[in-house]
């Protein structure tokens, strides 16, 4: 293998795995939260993407921002207050079904509002080339800001939703919601909470897919894609998240490198296929107990 | 009619058969009732329902949630589409040779669940669906240089099927053979071992049930219902791609199989009725009104119907519609006891 | 005048029905001054747990129905409220199942129950250094699993909980469950040592009698949702109210 193609394909991985690991952050934390593997988490971020793009064009960078993350914080909460709230004690498969019917749903709605065409995000410092490698790869400023940013806020949004004091009141409010309410924890707000940063990391990671490259809704392969990363890392596990997205976007830029994009995908999933026969629960997952 | 009376025989035995009967009047009043749009919108209805009743088989009686249903259709039609193309097959041999291919992929799907379970098995098929449609998109590349198979009107016999009506009475057939066969699987040992291992597959396996064997059984007989199905559905849109095969489509059939009712046998037409029926008639009306100036506006709003609907019935309860109508009569009947006199708490 | 503030627990006519039809709990009435420890005796299936739970709250989830004329504590009603909004009034329960959070530490479930402490930063590390205190048990195990207790450290690990949120009515639910007669003096102890911060109220439903009888100053039978009026402790022994218990069986349907 050549060294170019090596590089490329080391640069890719990292572009892979800062997007999975933050899409599979928000599918754990929703997961854990409320018991659904809500498959409208690349609609949902598809949509916030969306929002900043018409803030930005109409307010600026800073403004694009700040309503972007109060909008996807906002959407995640009326998610479920509005639907998923009223379908606990359901099973697990059910309110799967609701979230696949929610993303079809929200995609429609995103191409209603804002059609369906492709559209840029011009950020300032996109066309500056930091690192150039002819026919491979191309890495600008904004690229390395928003990979390194990627990460960062993934690993500051894992600690506070685990570690601390509030992560602990979310896993205990996860584990046992009447529990959690008999001893005074506010059960709702957590939970809103849960939905709100799952929502907020699909968005981060769906506006910086959207920067760097464009905004339309075949987008919303990423958020599909990252399915298996989180998986793969295990599904109750937040940390697992990183090394699944990592071993999955080495598989996939692999694959692309070799046989094209669309084997990417394909791989990514074939992968996924193979883990699980292996290992059931995903490489850092506990064994899922079954409420009754 | 009596609450709690002395029935008579013939009574108890109307009651079971007149919801049939009822559907079968109802079946047969249509093609009087509606024009050709409305009868297409039915076709539509009707397919959808029998690709879903394929899955109520393992999803419904089994539980076991699968994403793969749209990428079986695929192979069914482009198997068709391919056979048509070099050598002729018509539908009747080729509906046949598709099942058969279905059943086959039917025991591999199998494999993964034997050993996954609900989510993580849902998630397998979905790896199944994109690596179907991959393969699928390999060989349309290859064989057709990536345009669509084409297949001429079908011909069963003298009858050639180019009128809606023709292919409704078809489908009512199809979707009756479908619907007994599953009726009768329930009640087979199959039907109580899928029901078993919906319930507690642990607890299934200790009482002695093979659930290895039912689930291969269970696969290849959805899957081979589906395939077959997938060919019917390329005779009856003249064309077949892998374009069409979308991830949203797959889930619109576990949302019917869900909404109509998980193992009801008549839970996948009725689910197809209210969540690809209803959005396609209001999608007709308004093209109807509003003109061709919604353009692919329509596709949207189907989109946003359905979502919507099935959001809707499933907040109502997981069991579905029965589930709620079933749930709504109980709650009558204990008003009802409670209101009449010298009733005990 | 009355003092509202600490008049304890007072229901009548409480009933709690499960889907509109089964009623778990039958017209109770019960009154249990503030400070003291009220015992109730019950099989299984009697309805000990749908009786506490009536007075800490049911999720707003589950099929459930609870009618009273009065249930208030101290002056407060308690009927019909969320867990969320009965434990704002101060009523603690510890559950027959599921006490602790099993997937977080010891520690961290301590961390979760020391949110309810009032008062300002002092008072609360106070509370909690003394809660450390009075339950050693806890300091040696602080970082581990709960869900990897035993049941008595589990069952300790709870009262601590309690201990910690100052309680105004504690509720306890079968606190002997599984647990061997070494640990239930402990548990004994705690429940006395809970109930002497003052100003407490306390309900212990079991089927052990002898715990029942050792913390609690009343008992009553609870049998199919029915509550006896108070046993006659001058006239019944320790011993005659366990074997009232058992024959509390006869003749009974099991509850579903």
């Amino acid at each position: 293998m050549t060294t170019p193609l090596l590089v490329q394909i080391l640069v890719q991985t990292l572009i892979y795995a800062s997007i999975y690991s933050l899409f599979g952050l928000g599918y754990v934390l929703i997961y854990r939260a409320s018991r659904v593997f809500n498959f409208a988490i690349a609609e949902m971020g598809l949509f916030c993407a969306l929002l900043f793009t018409t803030c930005f064009v109409a307010f600026g960078l800073v403004w694009a921002i700040v309503l972007t993350v109060i909008g996807s914080l906002a959407l995640g909460a009326a998610l479920y207050l509005g639907i998923f709230s009223r379908l606990v004690g359901q099973e697990e498969w059910s309110q799967m079904i609701v979230s696949f019917a929610l993303s079809i749903a929200l995609l429609a709605v995103c191409g209603l509002i804002w059609g369906t065409e492709i559209r840029n995000i011009d950020v300032p410092g996109e066309k500056d080339k930091l690192f150039h490698i002819p026919g491979h790869v191309t890495l600008t400023v904004t690229d390395v800001v928003l990979i390194v940013s990627g990460f960062a806020i993934w690993g500051v949004l894992a600690w506070a939703t685990t570690l601390s004091r509030l992560g602990v009141y979310m896993r205990a409010t996860a584990e046992n919601p009447l529990l959690a309410a008999q001893q005074g924890l506010p059960v709702t707000l957590i939970i809103c909470t849960a939905w709100g940063v799952g929502s907020l990391v699909s968005a981060v990671a769906s506006v910086s897919y959207g920067i760097r490259l464009q905004v339309d809704p075949t987008m919303i392969l990423l958020g599909l894609v990252a399915v298996p990363a989180a998986l793969l890392g295990g599904l109750d596990s937040v940390f697992g998240k990183l090394p699944g997205a990592i071993i999955l976007g080495a598989a996939q830029a692999t694959a692309a490198a070799f046989f094209g994009a669309a084997a990417g995908d394909v791989v990514a999933f074939a992968t996924l296929l193979v883990v699980l026969l292996v290992l059931p629960h995903g490489l850092f997952g506990s064994k899922l107990i079954r409420r009754v | 009619m009596t609450w709690g009376g002395a029935d008579s025989s013939t009574l108890q035995s109307v009651r079971t058969w007149w919801p049939h009967a009822a559907v079968v009047v109802a079946m047969l009043a249509i093609p009087f009732l509606f024009d050709s749009p409305g009868m297409r919108t039915f076709n539509l209805v009707l397919l959808m329902g029998l690709a879903a009743q394929g899955l109520n088989i393992i999803m419904g009686l089994g539980g076991m949630v699968s994403v793969a249903t749209a990428s079986l259709l695929g192979v069914g039609g482009f198997l068709s589409g391919h056979l048509y193309e070099t050598m002729g097959i018509g539908m009747a041999t080729s509906v046949l040779l598709s099942a058969a291919l279905g059943m086959m992929i039917g025991v591999i799907l199998a494999l993964p669940g034997l050993r996954l379970r609900h989510l993580y098995f849902a998630t397998a098929t979905m790896a199944m669906h994109f690596i179907i449609v991959f393969f699928l998109q390999l060989i349309q590349n290859g064989l057709r240089k990536g345009s669509p198979f084409i297949l001429s009107t079908a011909e069963v016999g003298p009858i050639a099927f180019d009128k809606p009506v023709q292919w409704y009475a078809l489908l009512c057939i199809i979707s009756v053979i479908v619907m007994v066969a599953t009726q009768w699987i329930k009640t087979a040992p199959l039907g109580r071992a899928l029901n078993a291992i919906r319930d507690d597959q642990d607890a299934a396996e200790i009482a002695g049930v093979n659930t290895v064997r039912a689930k291969f059984i269970a696969f290849s007989i959805s899957s081979g219902i589906i395939a077959g199905i997938g060919s019917i559905r390329a005779f009856y849109q003249l064309t077949s791609s892998w374009e069409e095969i979308t991830l949203e489509l797959a889930i619109q059939f576990v949302a019917i199989v869900i909404v109509g009712g998980m193992g009801f046998s008549y839970g996948p037409i009725l689910g197809a009725m209210l969540v690809v029926g209803i959005p396609d008639f209001i999608a007709r009306g308004l093209e109807g009104s509003v003109g061709p100036k919604l353009g692919s506006q329509i596709f949207l709003i189907k989109n946003t119907l359905f979502g919507a609907l099935v959001i809707y019935f499933m907040t109502i309860g997981p069991d579905g519609v029965p589930g709620a109508l079933r749930a709504a009569r109980k709650a009558l009947a204990r008003h009802w006891r409670r209101l009449r006199p010298g009733a005990s708490t | 005048m009355i003092d509202a503030a600490n008049t304890g627990l007072r229901v009548r006519g409480l009933s709690v029905w499960y889907q509109g039809v089964i009623r778990a709990i039958d017209d109770v009435a019960i009154d249990v001054a503030s400070g003291s420890t009220c015992g109730i005796l019950g099989l299984n299936g009697a309805g000990k747990t749908t009786l506490l739970r009536a007075l800490s709250g049911f999720l707003r989830s589950e099929h459930v129905k609870v009618t009273s004329s009065e249930a208030t504590l101290n002056g407060v009603n308690l009927a019909g409220l969320s867990p969320g909004k009965a434990a704002d009034l101060g009523v603690v329960i510890v559950a027959e199942r599921d006490k602790v959070f099993a997937n977080l530490t010891v520690g961290e479930n301590l961390q979760v129950a020391s949110r309810r402490i009032r008062g300002n930063k002092s008072e609360r590390s106070a509370i909690y250094a003394e809660a450390i205190e009075r339950f050693p048990i806890l300091q040696a195990r602080i970082a581990q699993q709960a869900g990897l207790l035993s049941g008595g450290e589990r069952q300790m690990l709870a009262l601590a909980a309690a201990f910690m949120a100052r309680p105004r009515l504690l509720l306890l639910d079968e606190p002997s469950l599984g647990l061997a007669p070494s640990v239930l003096l402990g548990v004994e102890e705690a429940i006395r040592l809970i109930v002497s911060q003052g100003n407490v109220t306390c309900l212990v439903a079991d089927q052990n009698a002898a715990l029942v009888t050792s913390v609690a100053s009343t008992v009553h039978l609870l049998q199919r949702g029915s509550l006896s009026a108070p046993l006659d402790r001058t006239k019944l022994g320790d011993a005659e109210i366990a074997s009232t218990l058992i024959g509390s069986q006869a003749g009974g349907e099991k509850r579903p």
